[in-house]
């Protein structure tokens, strides 16, 4: 940790412009970028230290130098909008704002890996946005054919399933199957939709790589902190005054967070959704939001949503909401997430009721890494996150 | 139940939405959302999950996993109105507990959604009630759509004007939550 | 040379080729990891997560199933960590489980209940789900009982229904808790396209599909002082049985066997091989007769290839899925019915016992005969035919409850009239077994020589090749059959309904020239049935069927139309091959079903 500590670990609420910016150039970012190498295409991602914002957090160059370096007959790329996560609604502002950047963004990905096809996976629920966003295809593929770049892009229209944000399912889900995830390996970007190599990017993700190949490498890098580099959208909800999106810097404290969104009764923050984390007022000074590298304290990776809840909130109710939401939202294949759920579910209730005792709390403490450790796809491996933080702060809550 | 019966979706419909989609990616899951789209009550009946499953060689089986599994497809006949409350967590959090408790208080709801049942459907067909996991519009929570159209920090007498207005009179001007 | 990339297992290094699965690299290794939801005849879900290991360097476990070895990987199968995780899932599993395990048909042979007890689980720590649902166990099927409440959702059947037979009875439904194996529409499996093969039955882990038994029905007849009770065994049973009693697979018992339903009580121990026997005359002569009809006399409604009809599975499957390519099937009844219709007559009549009190029973590797036996068509005799099916697996059972210790057991033989056979007959229960012992008959008929086989061993049609296809050419035929000088007879052996559907789909499209193709439900045929014991798998299935071979080196006869019951029977009471007696109790009609 001695390298850590010299190193500035958050920074005060920085509030960035980059993504919601009008800047109607599309045509020439795309134009100025089709005629770079893949390889440097590749290096300016690489070298921006751009992470995937899905969640996730895998490195995009590197996701697009592997795919890059198959062969394959067909390759796809697919934006993933299935924005499914509760509290999360940026990838809906993206796509209803700056449609082209994305679509600039997934056709110059397509160029480095050599697709000819790009999806756009729009989740079920946001069936308002999918007229304008056609219309904005059918723009883009005309100055496509207009500059002689043969791509073409679909919108895939996803049909009420959550876990279809996980890659796999929602490969699955576009070859007319229930969405259950995959093993991996192999991994899309090897083995993806139709067992091809896939680069599969949140809608935000490519919308930053715009930004990357429209301003370069360093004015992306230059923002955040150490592993957590850039800005990154926020879908702010709960108990705050000016709920709505936001473009800050990572790396940013959670104090300071607060501090600006909060209603100065913040009791806790959930982080990342109910997959994510909730993090009770006293750690909020020890918490950055950015991805988990050597940072002092606490680092949480997050998919963007931040819902802060106030005093006069049960948490509670707020864990069998997301219980609930996961019991009925699991896929159902592997058992520490389908049963796992349940159980996590029942066992507050029963908690709850003074059917069993409190340590029984502790007895669901360890399931719930065990299904961290063993669920088989990202989602079933993040469902007892909920839980194990708001039981770990809230204990009393749940006993009484 | 008879007009039910009278109202599936004919095999001519059908051979249309699958000639029109055939051999695009995904076809099944796009095709069954335009054959539940052209049935009156919207919804999959077992005849026309039939004719397709012998038309696109997709085991019935399948058809049937993927039909249960994505929230979208309905088994039953839905009512000429949908009411989709949002029970995200920002909703929850906001209220939307207390709407549906409203919509409830529609004969046989609460029995429904107590025995572990996702929708309900008035007898009449008139209305349907669903819950959704999430709108993705928490920032504007309680969600509710009413016919497709998302309406925003609901309130539950904006929810008991509405059911009113169903039962009274069913002008669509009348049919929005306002 | 192959590369090879270099594992630690538990800390001992080991070597294997690239993309070996980590579950593989151990079991090489004398590292046992259990298992729920992976089997040898299915791909990898990586569902159950039972097998979850750790690899150093990793926070979270992995799967050993769906996990392949890299170069260098460090595995540990024996950790805390493991053990824990490892006990947590197999304590969900019960938690969903209707682990009542002392009233389960699986009791004793579930490998649910066998993790509970290798780790332990005392104490059901978690709540008990099953109260939760509202479980249904659906059992208007003859053959198959579905008993959701035992369930674990491994989705090996709907696995096997789709891999192994291409039925896709079976799906996985719902999502999240609600998640289950259930039926278009959760139909009974007796409403859908299930051809009743019971390889889901064989494949599950549990109680969740089981057979329906018969085993009190029979207790009942056979305690019953009015009843004369036959019983029949099919040629695969004599292969399997040994490993529910206590023997190693591929042990052969038959004499065991016979001695083990004398003991039951049975009055009459009788051979489905004599009937299999009789099949080969009708099938083979049918086979000619249809040759010549579509050869010489150019008729159009006559078809070829001409299909096996034994496979009771096979049979619902074609009816089900191939509805419009019935008149393919062999008219000829399975071995199980013609013996059912003969015992209610000509045995009857030759022993002097009234048909109304005999109570036939078979015993069979299969859980279709049971609802081929119920099948309406099959009361040619005035009576049902078969009255009782049992699986080999219900014979194991009975042998158990009647105290009989069947490893010290003398070996007996068969009684007569209707119990002798040939190797011939044996075979049936092999995959490619009816096309062998068809063409030992029907060539020496047609050109009074033996086939051109050494030993009579036609190996082209042996093995657990999927397909399988062989030709013999037909040279210097005896007069009557001189229409086929020179003719190339192709022939081609499917086993396993995905293996039927490919053969199936060419016949659709007009591109098979086969003659005669011989079609099995089951992979392997019978000897790999859904009745037959649980566990079988690829390396099982093979020792039966060296066992089964065995048998038939072993028998002095081995051509069916040398059998003397079968010149006797002929010479008695049926006339001859396709007679009218025959055509009355051995032959029957198919019904074309709807393809769901």
């Amino acid at each position: 940790m001695g390298e850590g500590q010299k190193m500035s670990t958050s920074h005060l609420l920085k509030r960035a412009d980059f993504i919601f910016k009008s800047d109607n150039d599309w045509e020439d970012v795309l134009k100025k970028n089709l005629n770079r190498t893949a390889n440097e295409l590749i290096n300016e991602l690489i070298s921006s230290e751009l992470k995937g914002r899905g969640g996730a957090g895998f490195p995009t160059g590197l996701k697009w130098k592997i795919s890059s370096e198959i062969k394959a007959d067909e390759k796809f790329v697919i934006c993933n909008a299935d924005e499914g996560e509760p509290g999360t609604f940026k990838d809906r502002e993206i796509l209803s704002r700056v449609p082209f950047k994305v679509l600039t963004a997934i056709a110059v990905c397509a160029y480095v890996i050599g697709a000819k096809k790009g999806f756009i996976y729009l989740r079920g629920e946001y069936f308002f946005l999918k007229d304008n966003l056609q219309s904005a295809i059918d723009e883009f593929e005309r100055y496509c054919r207009k500059i002689g770049f043969d791509f073409s892009i679909s919108i895939f229209m996803g049909s009420g399933a959550y876990i279809c944000g996980e890659e796999t399912a929602l490969f699955e889900s576009m070859e007319g199957k229930r969405g259950e995830p995959r093993n991996k390996p192999p991994f899309p970007s090897s083995s993806g939709y139709m067992n091809k190599p896939t680069v599969i990017n949140n809608v935000e993700t490519l919308a930053h790589t715009y930004t990357i190949f429209k301003y370069g490498s360093k004015r992306f890098y230059d923002l955040g902190v150490q592993f957590s580099r850039g800005t990154k959208l926020f879908s702010v909800s709960g108990d705050t005054p000016k709920p709505g999106i936001y473009e800050l810097e990572l790396g940013m404290s959670l104090v300071d967070f607060v501090e600006e969104f909060g209603d100065d009764d913040t009791k806790a923050v959930q982080v990342g959704g109910a997959s994510g984390f909730l993090v009770p007022r006293k750690r909020f000074p020890e918490t950055t939001i950015g991805f988990q590298g050597r940072l002092v304290g606490i680092s949480l990776p997050t998919g963007g949503s931040m819902m802060l809840f106030n005093s006069s909130r049960s948490m509670y109710n707020v864990l069998d909401n997301y219980l609930n939401f996961f019991a009925e939202e699991s896929c159902g294949q592997c058992t520490p997430c389908r049963v796992g759920c349940q159980q996590l579910l029942k066992g507050i209730k029963a908690v709850k009721r003074g059917e069993k005792n409190a340590a029984y709390l502790d007895k669901l403490l360890k399931l719930a890494e065990t299904m961290t450790y063993t669920a088989k796809c990202g989602l079933g491996q993040s469902v007892a996150n909920s839980f194990s933080s708001i039981v770990e702060n809230f204990r009393e809550e749940m006993i009484y | 139940m008879n007009a039910i019966e009278e109202s599936r979706v004919n095999t001519t419909v059908i051979d249309e939405i699958i000639s029109r989609h055939k051999g695009k990616p995904g076809e099944l899951l796009t095709v069954m959302e335009e054959i539940q789209e052209a049935s009156e009550y919207k919804f999959l009946d077992d005849d026309a999950m039939e004719y397709l499953s012998s038309s696109i060689k997709v085991p019935l089986s399948q058809i049937y996993g993927v039909a249960t599994f994505y929230s979208f497809f309905n088994l039953k006949p839905q009512g000429k109105n949908s009411i989709i409350v949002c029970r995200g967590t920002a909703c929850h959090t906001k209220g939307s507990k207390i709407l549906l408790d409203d919509l409830s208080l529609l004969p046989g709801c609460k029995e429904a959604f107590d025995s572990g049942e996702s929708s309900f459907t008035t007898e009449d067909k008139l209305i349907t009630v669903k819950t959704v996991a999430c709108f993705g519009q928490c920032a504007l929570a309680p969600v509710v759509a009413v016919n497709g159209v998302i309406y925003s920090n609901v309130t539950s007498e904006q929810i008991k004007k509405l059911l009113q207005n169903l039962k009274e009179d069913n002008k669509d001007e009348n049919l929005r939550l306002s | 040379m192959e590369k090879r990339i270099k594992i630690t297992i538990n800390g001992e290094t080991k070597e294997v080729s690239p993309g070996t699965s980590i579950l593989d690299a151990a079991n090489q290794s004398g590292v046992i990891i259990p298992t729920l939801c992976y089997h040898k005849d299915l791909c990898v879900a990586g569902n159950c997560r039972v097998c979850v290991i750790e690899i150093a360097g990793q926070k979270r476990l992995a799967a050993a199933c769906a996990t392949p070895c890299e170069d260098g990987m460090e595995v540990l199968t024996n950790t805390l960590k493991v053990r824990n995780a490892r006990k947590h899932i197999i304590e969900l599993l019960l938690s969903e489980h209707n682990a009542d395990c002392t009233s389960c048909y699986r009791n004793g042979n579930c490998e649910l209940q066998k993790l509970a007890s290798d780790y332990k689980i005392m104490t059901q720590d978690f709540l008990d789900l099953v109260p939760f649902r509202n479980y249904t166990i659906d059992n208007f099927s003859p053959s198959i009982i579905k008993d959701d409440s035992k369930c674990i959702r491994c989705q090996r059947c709907v696995r096997t229904c789709a891999e192994l037979q291409s039925v896709n009875a079976l799906t996985m439904s719902y999502k999240g808790e609600h998640a289950q194996i259930t039926t278009f529409f959760e139909k009974s499996m007796n409403d859908v396209v299930c051809t009743n093969c019971g390889q889901c039955v064989n494949h599950c882990p549990t109680g969740a599909l089981t057979e329906r038994n018969y085993i009190e029905d029979v207790w009942s007849a056979l305690a019953d002082k009015e009843k004369f009770v036959i019983v029949q065994t099919a040629p695969a049973v004599r292969v399997g049985l040994g490993e529910e009693l206590g023997f190693d697979p591929g042990e052969r018992v038959t004499g065991k066997m016979v001695s083990a339903l004398k003991r039951l009580g049975f009055h009459a121990v009788m051979d489905t091989d004599f009937t299999a026997d009789l099949t080969i005359m009708e099938e083979g002569s049918e086979l000619l007769r249809r040759l010549k009809e579509v050869i010489v006399e150019k008729r159009g409604d006559v078809k070829l290839p001409m299909a096996t009809s034994c496979s009771p599975g096979w049979i619902k499957f074609i009816e089900h899925l191939y509805p419009d390519f019935l008149n393919h099937l062999s008219s000829c009844k399975s071995p199980q019915q013609m013996f059912g219709a003969l015992v209610k007559t000509y045995y009857a009549k030759a022993k002097k016992i009234d048909p109304s009190k005999i109570v036939s029973v078979s015993i069979m590797p299969c859980t279709a005969k049971k609802f081929e036996a119920a099948r309406p068509e099959m009361r040619d005799s005035g009576f049902r035919d078969v009255d009782y099916v049992l699986t080999t697996r219900e014979l194991a059972i009975m042998i158990k409850q009647a105290g009989i210790d069947f490893l010290r057991l003398p070996d007996m033989h068969f009684d007569r009239l209707m119990g002798e056979s040939t190797g011939a007959g044996v075979i049936f229960g092999a995959t490619g077994g009816v096309m062998e012992a068809a063409l030992r008959t029907a060539y020496e008929l047609v050109t009074g020589r033996e086939v051109p086989f050494k030993n009579l061993n036609i190996t082209p049609v042996r093995g657990m090749e999927g397909l399988k296809e062989a030709s013999i050419k037909i040279d210097n035929p005896l007069k009557e059959w001189s229409f086929l000088e020179g003719v190339q007879l192709k022939c081609a052996v499917a086993h396993g309904l995905a293996n039927a559907k490919i053969v199936m789909d060419t016949i659709k499209k007009g591109d098979a020239d086969y003659h005669f193709v011989e079609f099995m439900a089951c992979p392997g045929g019978c000897l790999g049935g859904g009745g037959q014991p649980i566990p079988t798998n690829p390396e099982i299935r093979k020792r039966r069927a060296l066992a089964i071979y065995a048998e038939d080196v072993g028998m002095p006869l081995r051509k069916s139309h040398q059998n003397p019951e079968i010149i006797k029977i002929y010479k008695d009471f049926l006339g001859k091959p396709l007679g009218e007696k025959s055509h009355k109790l051995l032959h029957t009609t198919y019904i074309k079903r709807s393809s769901f």
